[in-house]
């Protein structure tokens, strides 16, 4: 187990390096001038250099990268080149936002998505099986956006259960945190909920017809025990695979509800310092996605390692 | 049973939009940008079936328009895809060795952006419009397609015909075409729709967030964007043009469904 950690967190230093370097180089090829986004397109050329030689701008597109390296490892991710607040300070106070959402979203489809997919791999090629399957499609083609703009315009508006806009730290009101992220989360989780029902269900309905469930049943082993002991856990395990790729999926998908609610969270950032050039918050916000995906994939391993014994003994 | 009825769901769902897509034109008269402001946020009639939006253009006509947009920049993006990710699998799992370390991990780090921001993040280079959006969903399903296709790939070369053919000395040019490729057709076919479907969304998404088609051009997403504000005086716009991006998705979702059941029997009880 201790092996399995200890890869992931050395193979998530090339990870690191290659993602943030692919992402400044892909920054420098941005026909957008970071130094006429502060200072407007009426200024002087030389206010302009002078700009650009302050952000470091005017040096090679190695050596600028070379920098930010040197100062990420030392924890310091500069400063935002649009408003000249710290990089690191704005990501730590929106990412509380956006994980609320984004982990929201996946406890909304797994709570949904699984149980769903059970129901229907038990009853498999029966009508509610097939009404179950044709909701998944159904949930799957839904655009998040257009989700969250109905939930807006005909649960938050109408009814004053829960706000059409803002977030309320956990910290500060638990209950109005969880009133504040509650839309969001069902506009985000309704295709997580559809793609693992679909995952569950095939998982299921692959497991019941494996040899060892063939044996439970000649064993004796009652249809309650085969279906929730023996059957669930094998099937669970493609499961976890979707639900760690959603994660990702759900990350960027933030982007877009937070739009629509006009939540502080790191989407809205992002979009911006990715409109304007804002090379310093754009490459905090690409490591910070390379370190949650890496820890997202070491909490699979973690996790199939646990479901698993083949892979814990290997 | 079931097969059947996601063939009979995909057939008519896909019918109808891609009928509205093509024929659009011909079934309503009415010019997508034309619009009489006097007639703004009407709702449906016998004039405009649909109703019309916040500058009195036709609902339907910019729906139908819409479609022909999204299909258009989702097609080109994902035939791209095709074409690099899957040679790029392909050959990975022919060759293997040093080139198929270096290219699957260049294309691991792909994977680990989120889908939605390195499509942001190729726009904010190409500048916005509806062939960057293209090209920035093409880059995305790139890694994608070279991911899905190399497993299978990997099989078939593993195979006793592919080494058969080698041991008779095969080109690998003929072992590519006359092996590799007919053999992984199937998945490539499966794929290619489901991704298709995920497609139209991301496609929609970079619209409604101002990144793909530009105005006046209709777009389904962007028509998502400029209804938002009139939700509450008039819903039209915004609904009917959520339906329609469902309903485009939706088709492509299952007929990479049918398509999976058809071609792989193995996976037809799934």
């Amino acid at each position: 187990m201790l092996r399995v950690v200890l890869t992931r967190i050395v193979s998530l230093i090339p990870l690191l390096l290659v993602a943030t370097f692919v992402g400044f180089m892909l920054l420098q090829l941005s026909p957008t001038d970071p130094a006429v986004v502060r200072l407007g397109e009426n200024a002087t050329d030389e206010a302009y250099a002078a700009y650009r030689a302050e952000i470091g701008v005017d040096r090679s597109a190695i050596v600028q990268y070379g920098d930010w390296l040197s100062g990420a490892v030392r924890g310091d991710f500069g400063t935002s080149w649009q408003n000249g607040a710290p990089v690191g300070e704005q990501l730590q106070r929106r990412l509380p936002v956006t994980v609320s959402v984004a982990a929201g979203a996946l406890l909304v489809g797994a709570v949904i998505g699984i149980p769903a997919g059970i129901a229907a791999g038990i009853r498999a090629g029966r009508p509610s099986d097939s009404s179950i399957t044709a909701v998944a499609s159904v949930g799957q083609a839904v655009p998040n956006f257009w989700m969250a703009l109905l939930l807006v315009a005909y649960v938050a508006l109408p009814y004053s259960l829960f706000p059409a806009v803002g977030y309320v730290g956990i910290t500060e009101s638990p209950i109005e945190w969880l009133r504040s992220i509650t839309l969001p989360a069902i506009a985000l989780g309704t295709a997580a909920a559809a793609a693992l029902a679909r995952q569950t269900r095939a998982g299921f309905v692959r497991t019941l017809h494996e040899p060892f469930v063939r044996t439970a049943v000649a064993g004796g082993l009652s249809r309650r025990r085969i279906l929730f002991r023996t059957a669930l856990r094998n099937a669970s395990i493609p499961v976890v695979t979707t639900i760690a790729a959603q994660a990702s999926v759900l990350l960027g998908g933030a982007v877009i509800v937070e739009q629509v609610f006009a939540l502080p969270g790191l989407g809205q950032l992002v979009l911006n310092a990715i409109r304007n050039a804002d090379m310093p918050i754009v490459m905090g916000f690409v490591a910070l996605a390379a370190v949650m995906t890496a820890l997202v994939q070491l909490l699979l391993d973690l996790t199939y390692a646990v479901l698993d014994p083949r892979v814990r003994s290997s | 049973m079931r097969r059947s009825l996601t063939v009979g769901a995909a057939g008519i769902v896909l019918g109808v939009v891609v009928t509205l897509a093509v024929f659009g034109p011909w079934l309503t008269p009415a010019d997508p940008n034309d619009g009489v402001l006097l007639d703004a946020r009407a709702g449906p009639s016998s004039e405009h079936w649909l109703g019309t939006d916040q500058l009195g253009r036709d609902v339907l006509a910019r729906i139908v328009y819409g479609y022909r947009t999204s299909l258009a920049i989702c097609a080109v993006a994902v035939a791209i895809a095709l074409a690099v990710g899957g040679t790029i699998g392909m050959l990975a799992a022919y060759y293997r060795g040093w080139f198929e370390r270096i290219v699957m991990r260049v294309m691991d780090v792909l994977f680990a952006f989120p889908i939605l921001l390195l499509a942001i993040g190729v726009i904010a280079v190409l500048g916005p419009n509806v062939w960057s959006a293209a090209i920035a969903i093409a880059v995305v399903y790139t890694p994608i397609f070279a991911r899905l296709l190399r497993g299978p790939a990997l099989v078939i070369c593993e195979s006793e015909y592919v080494q058969g053919a080698r041991a008779i000395g095969a080109s690998d040019t003929r072992i590519i075409f006359a092996h590799l490729l007919p053999n992984i057709t199937s998945v490539v076919l499966v794929q290619a729709s489901l991704l298709l479907s995920a497609a139209i969304l991301v496609e929609a998404s970079l619209s409604f967030l101002g990144l793909g088609a530009q105005p006046p051009t209709p777009s389904l997403g962007l028509m998502l964007a400029e209804g938002r504000n009139f939700m509450l005086l008039s819903p039209w716009p915004a609904v009917f043009a959520g339906f329609a991006i469902l309903s485009l998705s939706l088709g492509f979702n299952l007929l990479g469904d049918a398509l999976r059941d058809a071609l792989d029997p193995r996976l037809r009880t799934v």
